[in-house]
């Protein structure tokens, strides 16, 4: 049984959560809905590459590919197999997604410290490049060839069948955004699940001391090759859901820069906590709306913004919000053990 | 239980282990003692895998594992408890124990003893109860002796046949020496063999079923821990 503290900071906390989470299509205009869906995401993207930075130590430079594989696949399913379901263009993305990170992190997990970060960044790139010179689209044809000519690598994505519904183009988003919190509440879960599980504790013990880890039985090369993987169906969930709330894909997401706004949101929000990657991504996606208001010193305002939250919570968003008594206790309460 | 037969071991390009031997046999408690640099870590280290063999064989309950991996020795069953205690400092004592009480059940391990995880892991707090009360707090926040405690409960969840404990009496108060040597008889008394690394022979002696002397990577005496103490080259090669 939980006592009374626990049970009334969860509903201090969940309640208007939940109830903002169903107002939102109501509260937000069509453009803020849009914006805080790409947070959603975003945060889903950031909670996945944590398992393998955070967690379990490894600084992944190169996981703009999954994200970038989890809306191409079902992109080329849509072209190519004319598909209409956004289930099975899901399903496509993340299984795309999964593998391409098996494969690539049961080569990278060999290294570690700088040398993993640069093998996921070659490997990334090498990635970026088959769409960027459209080696991929060639694989397809004379009409994938025609594809990447017209798009130069772009892929448009159109309005999916959500359960079989085909959505009017004003309904279309505010139901999209429920599939998108639908997805963000089940990533929530399971990255928690996957953290605080042994497994989710062996990654940690590895990313403390590797050769501990080895001698209480850790098979630490394995392990990390999981978390690789698990990683990457989560940033390939993620990528699919923007490219269906985008309706396209472009090579820019899979640039080793979106890798570097991904590890930059995460360390921003704070490694060390569960919860600290989805403030980040708020955080960032919220700072780029505001540095947009710039046309053309978008990129120095987005630095300058960057640099003064760094300097305001150098200890990450997490874990400077952790310092406040009342936000820490909450935070205690809730982190207790559920059920 | 444990022979190791002529193994050669470097660190770099120092040769540290010359043609070793030593074994060690069902329920007994074995001690490797020396002095500071005489190849004592380096001897545990290539029993649990963590160094690579130059040359030389290691059999375990009759199984060559020579060349296999160190997770894989543990899940063999060797539990390792070392010097530096290897406590990961930002998780809980039950969350150190948790890691291992969740591979030891993975490993099929206590499938063979009868017992789960769970159940290694009370056998751990009935050596040391004082490890139950601190569950709650980080590795971080443990004192030297508390760390020593948790890191041989920790190995012993693992269920192991065989515990390796490097200087595992080293920095404690006399007092609490007392207290580590009986648990370390408990913990022969449950069947566990222990290969024990030390520097303090009067220590190794109230313990030791049979001792081995190491100096300068190689044995210099084995036998009983009586005949050690009267062992003139021996005390001199402890001495320094």
């Amino acid at each position: 049984m939980h006592d009374a503290r626990v049970v009334a900071a969860r509903i201090l906390v969940l309640v208007p959560a939940g109830a903002w989470v169903l107002l939102a299509p109501a509260a937000l205009s069509p453009y803020l809905l849009i914006i805080w869906c790409y947070a959603l995401i975003f945060s889903i993207a950031c909670l996945g590459l944590n398992l393998v930075f955070g967690t379990t130590g490894l600084l992944s430079l190169g996981h703009a590919a999954y994200f970038g594989a989890g809306a191409y696949a079902g992109a080329f399913l849509y072209r190519f197999a004319d598909i209409h379901s956004f289930e099975v263009y899901f399903l496509v993305g993340i299984l795309t997604s999964t593998l391409l990170a098996a494969g690539i992190g049961f080569l990278c997990v060999r290294a570690t410290k700088i040398h993993f970060a640069i093998l996921t960044l070659a490997f990334g790139q090498i990635f970026h490049s088959l769409f960027i010179d459209g080696a991929i689209f060639r694989l397809f044809g004379p009409l994938g060839w025609a594809l990447y000519l017209v798009g130069e690598g772009s892929m448009y994505i159109p309005r999916l069948t959500i359960l079989g519904i085909e959505f009017e183009p004003e309904e279309f988003i505010p139901a999209f955004y429920y599939v998108i919190v639908f997805a963000f509440c089940a990533s929530v879960f399971l990255l928690w699940r996957i953290n605080h599980s042994p497994f989710g504790k062996a990654l940690r013990a590895i990313r403390d001391n590797q050769t501990r880890a080895v001698y209480i039985g850790i098979p630490v090369r394995q392990y990390r090759w999981y978390a690789f993987t698990i990683s990457g169906v989560f940033l390939g969930l993620a990528g699919a859901l923007y490219g269906q709330l985008d309706r396209q894909i472009t090579p820019e997401q899979l640039d080793w820069l979106f890798s570097a706004e991904l590890v930059l949101a995460t360390v921003l929000g704070g490694t060390r906590d569960f919860i600290g990657p989805v403030l980040g991504a708020f955080v960032f996606i919220g700072l780029d709306e505001i540095a947009g208001r710039w046309a053309i010193g978008h990129n120095i305002m987005m630095g300058l913004l960057l640099m003064l939250v760094v300097f305001v919570f150098p200890r990450g968003l997490a874990g400077t919000l952790d310092l406040v008594p009342g936000i820490r206790k909450v935070g205690l309460l809730m982190k207790r053990k559920w059920l | 239980m444990l022979e190791v037969t002529q193994i050669n071991t470097f660190r770099g390009p120092a040769h540290i282990l010359h043609g070793l031997t030593l074994s060690v046999n069902e329920q007994e408690v074995v001690c490797l003692v020396g002095r500071n640099g005489a190849g004592k870590t380096t001897t545990i280290d290539s029993i649990m895998g963590l160094l690579p063999l130059r040359s030389g064989q290691i059999v375990f309950h009759g199984e060559n594992i020579t060349g296999l991996a160190a997770h894989m020795r543990a899940r063999r069953g060797m539990g390792y408890a070392p010097e530096d205690c290897g406590i990961f400092p930002e998780l809980t004592v039950e969350e150190n124990l948790m890691i291992s009480r969740w591979l030891a059940n993975a490993s099929g391990r206590v499938k063979e003893a009868a017992f789960t995880g769970s159940d290694a892991q009370e056998r751990a707090f009935s050596v040391f109860p004082e490890v139950r009360t601190l569950t709650h707090r980080e590795g971080l926040h443990l004192s030297g002796g508390q760390k020593k405690m948790v890191a041989i409960a920790r190995a012993m969840t693992l269920s192991p046949s065989l515990l390796l404990l490097d200087e595992a009496f080293e920095g404690l108060a006399p007092a609490v020496v007392t207290r580590f040597i009986d648990a370390v008889i408990k913990i022969k008394e449950m069947g566990i063999s222990i290969l024990m690394a030390e520097s303090n022979l009067a220590n190794a002696s109230r313990i030791a079923d049979r001792l081995y002397a190491i100096d300068r990577g190689e044995i210099i005496f084995h036998g009983d821990p009586k005949e050690a103490l009267k062992n003139e080259e021996v005390m001199k090669a402890l001495r320094g």
